[in-house]
């Protein structure tokens, strides 16, 4: 018996207005995903995802999101996350920067990424406990 | 190096193409074309008028534009500090219904198609098809991919294109649009490889807007749930359309060899007296 083999996808959101919108969690990309894979692949592709797809990680401040599925789905879940074009009515866009086969490579990318994005950032106080409590959750992460 | 060999340049204001082409390089494109599209007749009007955006106003746009331009592969490998070419070429896209213009609007000795850098066809019908694969100077085919295409793409006509150096194009936003154009886009998408086998295909946007474009990883792999494979996906995004631009300076050149480039008289050259106002250059 081989074990169970995933993809973990490391996607920017671009969003066209620029607002950063901090209610918004791995819950709600989740479901968006899920509604996007629904419509590309119906019932049965996305019964297929369902047992290791997860969103395990998003940050609002520099709009990384983790994603995780299993090996052979995960072209689908891709095209159905480059497909997204909206986003609780704000126009998105997907943009994949790491495809990785262990969480910790994404880790690794997502924090050198964090931080160029930060770098450039002005952040007010409540912002910046946002994004040192961001950075700790991506650090604890597990698979 | 990834290319975008189709950005709609028609009823497109300076803003938008600012932003368009800003978006194209914070995604990792190196290279972009900007498309103007006719239909079966040139007009003195369609001269070629696209300017190149220079690289501070592009700097200008937003967040992460600047890195992009900055790094050579953009935000997440940003080590080395090389500075990034962006290169912007021009391109007529003609749609041709009646084969018979079509030779004499598309020859190399027509000025205004001589104004572009690249030279696409559209066809429409069934003979322009067979035509534009065959015996046309040109250096791209493209299809509608948002609707059901007008005739049925036959192995035969398309595997004699790529073997003239002709390359069939994919543009992947109709997939970003809505429902009916998405099924359209994967069903001519799947027959333009399937017919071609994979092989001469290029893939561009075809992007309208800047939220229309994605990033080349993203393209890739949309593009292999059509039936290529992953090399073929990555090289339809940058060996192929490398091919396509050569293809296009060799078809300009005279004889296949030699270009004419005008030198401006201040160029450096000593003498006012001699200085010539062209110089011949291989390619």
């Amino acid at each position: 018996m081989v074990r169970f083999k995933n993809r973990v996808l490391l996607v920017e959101l671009i969003w066209k207005d620029g607002r950063i919108d901090e209610t918004l969690t791995e819950a709600n990309i989740q479901s968006v995903l899920r509604e996007s894979i629904a419509l590309n692949f119906g019932d049965y592709g996305l019964g297929i995802c369902l047992a290791s797809q997860q969103v395990k990680y998003y940050n609002p401040l520099t709009n990384l999101c983790i994603v995780r599925c299993g090996r052979e789905q995960y072209k689908g879940v891709l095209a159905s996350m480059t497909t997204i074009t909206t986003f609780r009515y704000r126009t998105v866009m997907m943009h994949l920067l790491h495809n990785g086969g262990t969480l910790a490579s994404c880790q690794r990318a997502a924090i050198d990424h964090n931080r160029a994005v930060l770098q450039n950032m002005r952040l007010t106080q409540a912002q910046q406990k946002l994004a040192n409590e961001a950075e700790e959750k991506l650090q604890a992460l597990e698979l | 190096m990834f290319y975008d060999l189709c950005l709609q340049g028609d009823d497109v204001d300076a803003f938008l193409q600012r932003d368009r082409v800003a978006m194209a390089v914070r995604l990792g494109f190196d290279c972009v074309a900007t498309s103007h599209a006719v239909n079966d007749r040139l007009v003195d009007r369609d001269r070629c008028t696209q300017q190149p955006i220079e690289a501070a106003t592009l700097a200008a746009v937003g967040p992460g534009v600047a890195e992009a331009l900055r790094s050579q592969q953009g935000l997440i490998r940003n080590g080395g500090a090389a500075p990034r070419q962006l290169a912007q070429l021009s391109r007529l896209t003609v749609a041709l219904e009646e084969a018979a213009a079509a030779a004499q609007l598309l020859g190399a000795s027509n000025p205004i198609t001589a104004s572009y850098d690249l030279l696409a066809v559209q066809p429409l019908s069934e003979r322009v098809f067979q035509q534009a694969c065959t015996a046309l100077d040109v250096d791209v085919i493209t299809f509608d991919m948002a609707r059901r295409l007008p005739f049925r793409l036959r192995p035969g006509p398309l595997q004699a294109a790529v073997a003239r150096g002709v390359h069939l194009e994919i543009c992947y936003s109709a997939a970003l649009r809505d429902e009916i154009a998405r099924r359209n886009f994967f069903s001519n998408a799947s027959a333009v490889v399937r017919a071609a086998r994979g092989h001469g295909i290029i893939v561009s946007s075809g992007a309208r807007a800047a939220f229309e474009l994605r990033g080349p990883y993203d393209v890739m792999n949309l593009v292999t749930l059509c039936g290529l494979t992953e090399q073929q996906a990555k090289a339809a995004l940058s060996e192929r359309c490398r091919q396509v631009a050569r293809h296009a300076e060799k078809r300009k050149a005279h004889k296949g060899v030699l270009t004419i480039v005008s030198v401006p008289a201040e160029a450096g050259l000593d003498s006012p007296s001699n200085v010539p106002s062209t110089c011949y250059m291989y390619t």
